[in-house]
């Protein structure tokens, strides 16, 4: 058979099975499994090749996943699940909230600072949308803020939290395509925050344009110092773990699966000092009165209950997601080594430099592609169905850079498009935690619409680093 | 019938422990990468054991984890065409598919089974990779015949239970339950 009808039934029948709704992993698994029947095998029986084909791929299948390259997944997972069941995550919210003071959409710029910084922490862009959108969309309904001033804002940062490290989608990307992990990391950093700073503005002017469409309102005011302070309290020390964990991966010190382990003890650390230390520093140091003792007690009785629940949990939800992305990564080791195998990689990337096409218009077409398959597929399915074939394209082709920043550089504009595709009609993920979370009534096609002017930041953001790549490598490769 | 309610309790106990083992590991990967790098900076000794147990964890996690998520829904699996089925066709389809898959897992394990027989019964295989720790191969090998056979077991079962393995609501399946559990634990702080 030629290579291209290979690939061809190998990609066109991993699609109709996701389709069909067999699980992602096992379709793969499926997948491979004919292939294997096919390539080595004999339909009249079991032969020697085929067995032998199959005992190499388990062989690859165990390599590929008894690998320490992919710790700082569970790790990273563990991090967010800490922050969000020992109320860290929540608390810096709150303080930054109450932070922003009074401002025309005081609400919007609050969820998009508070949700960078909670999708930051948590790395879950699924946690950080259904905590903004339990949290936040109330309370915009009530003061009269429009749907997409509201929801927007919280599908545009839930996303971000794929972008700025800790980002486990990030790490199994980097472990996949066997890139350099915590270069990949760090390069979501700058364009993560510009990201950010494009939905700032946005804001800014829509509510500009229409001031009804987010009415200001009075708030408490806060003293500058009761700002500094809760800054230093609330804010501060959470942030320190992340620039912690950033700052060790990026000096060399640690590698990103080590980084993890120590931003996991500091969350730890930080629960610690919030729910314990600080109640009983407060009643020992700060006044013996009634309710400093009252408090210091109630800590002392319900930390380590509640700590312990709350570790419990973090260690569930983040075996769950490891385990899902483990099946993910059994499927993707097999299928490279099914592609490798039939010769059909090969073929597929001389075919494709082959061509007197751009680089840049094989970099729009794979665009085109991921943003295609965010439509209607899971992103974790998209990059076990792309790296294995966009990442060897990726490096045949001349943008003129050298190969570990054209991979870093792909990298970092393939997590924004999955970005979009978390929002992108018909089954963008986001779209439906939000409507699990909006308040009654709230239409689908309200919330598609809320996401469109924030889909559009991230597609000027894909633009901007095709044509100014150092936005996303000048960062990772500066310690070089 | 009553024995194969109580039976299916049991199992699916068995697996939830199964896969708190998994979540377990999670902990220990993170104190043995603390206590490996505590260690080897203040210039203790230290065993270097523990990247291997973390590095053959990733496998035993992934296979005690998998049966149990299967049952949950927790894998991640697309809702397009059964949510567009009538119910008795979005039935028979979902259990079509879990026999599919069922039949899968155990060709993997059928065959990964004859690999773990021929790494056992075979003196000089070891793991050439972590060659200064003397691990015999089958070591790295026997958790996929028993865990493609747990999830083989699992599909089974989607096969005859009264709630299929699809439910008819467009989506991700594996997203749906963690929004559910997301939502539930808001809840709760509530």
């Amino acid at each position: 058979m030629e290579w291209y009808w290979l690939l061809l039934a190998l990609l066109g029948s991993i699609l109709i099975l996701m389709f069909a709704g067999i699980p992602v992993g096992i379709a793969f698994l499926m997948v491979c499994t004919f292939t294997a029947y096919h390539l080595y095998g004999r339909w009249d029986g079991v032969d020697e090749n085929l067995t032998a084909a199959v005992f190499q791929l388990t062989d690859n299948a165990f390599s590929n996943m008894a690998n320490f390259a992919i710790v700082p997944i569970p790790m990273f997972l563990l991090m967010g699940e800490l922050f969000f069941h020992t109320g860290l995550a929540q608390r810096m919210f709150n303080a930054i909230e109450k932070l922003l003071g009074r401002l025309p959409a005081r609400l919007s710029y609050v969820t998009v600072g508070g949700g960078t910084a909670l999708a930051t922490l948590s790395g879950s862009s699924m946690g950080a949308t259904a905590l903004l959108g339990t949290l936040m969309v109330p309370e915009m309904t009530k003061r009269g803020y429009k749907k997409s001033m509201s929801i927007g804002p919280i599908l545009g940062t839930g996303g971000l939290a794929m972008l700025i490290p800790p980002s486990a989608l990030a790490v199994l990307l980097g472990t996949i395509a066997e890139i350099d992990i915590g270069k990949l990391l760090i390069a979501g950093i700058i364009p993560g925050l510009i990201l950010a700073l494009f939905y700032a503005v946005l804001i800014f002017v829509r509510a500009t344009l229409d001031p009804d469409a987010a009415p200001a309102y009075e708030v408490e005011d806060v003293s500058l110092g009761a700002r500094a302070v809760l800054f230093l309290t609330d804010i501060a020390p959470m942030i320190s773990v992340i620039v912690m964990v950033i700052t060790l991966i990026m000096v060399g010190v640690a590698t990103p699966s080590e980084a993890a382990a120590y931003g996991c003890v500091g969350v730890i650390l930080l629960a610690f000092a919030y729910l314990l230390v600080t109640p009983l520093v407060r009643f020992l140091f700060a006044g013996r009165d009634a309710q400093s003792r009252d408090d210091a007690a109630i800590a002392l009785k319900r930390f380590v209950p509640f700590f312990a629940a709350a570790f419990w949990r973090s260690l569930w939800g983040a075996a769950r997601v490891t385990v899902v992305a483990l099946l993910i990564l059994l499927g993707s080791s097999l299928f490279s080594n099914v592609l490798a195998a039939s010769g059909a990689s090969v073929a597929l990337i001389e075919w494709v430099t082959s061509f007197d096409v751009s680089a840049y218009a094989m970099l729009v077409m794979m665009l085109c592609i991921l943003l295609l398959l965010g439509m209607f597929m899971d992103q974790l399915a998209m990059m076990l169905l792309t790296v294995p074939i966009f990442f060897p394209v990726i490096a045949g082709l001349d943008f003129g850079m050298e190969l570990p920043v054209v991979q870093i550089w792909f990298g970092v504009i393939m997590l924004l498009a999955m970005e979009v595709s978390f929002t992108t009609p018909p089954f963008g993920l986001l779209l439906f935690v939000m409507q699990g979370v909006a308040p009654p009534g709230t239409r689908f096609g309200e919330i598609c619409m809320a996401a469109l002017p924030f889909m559009g930041c991230a597609m000027v953001l894909i633009a901007l680093i095709i044509f100014f790549p150092d936005l996303a490598v000048w960062l990772p490769f500066l310690i070089d | 019938m009553k024995f194969l309610g109580w039976l299916d309790w049991a199992w699916g106990k068995l697996l939830w422990a199964l896969m708190a083992f998994a979540a377990l590991y999670i902990g220990f990967i993170m104190v043995a990468i603390i206590y490996q790098t505590v260690f080897r900076t203040a210039g203790w000794d230290y065993s270097p054991l523990g990247f291997v147990l973390i590095e053959y964890g990733f496998v035993y996690a992934l296979f005690l984890g998998s049966p149990w998520l299967i049952r949950q829904r927790g894998h991640i699996y697309i809702e397009i065409l059964t949510a567009m089925l009538s119910p008795r066709a979005r039935t028979v389809l979902s259990r079509l598919i879990a026999f599919a898959c069922a039949i899968t897992c155990f060709i993997w394990v059928w065959y990964s089974w004859q690999l773990l027989v021929e790494q056992y019964d075979d003196p000089m295989a070891y793991d050439e990779l972590r060659a200064q720790f003397d691990i015999r191969s089958w070591l790295g090998t026997v958790a996929f015949p028993f865990g493609f056979a747990l999830m083989g077991l699992e599909f089974v079962r989607f096969m005859f239970t009264h709630e299929t393995m699809h439910q008819g609501v467009a989506g991700v399946a594996s997203e749906r339950a963690e929004l559910e559990e997301t939502r539930a634990r808001l809840a709760g702080q509530d």
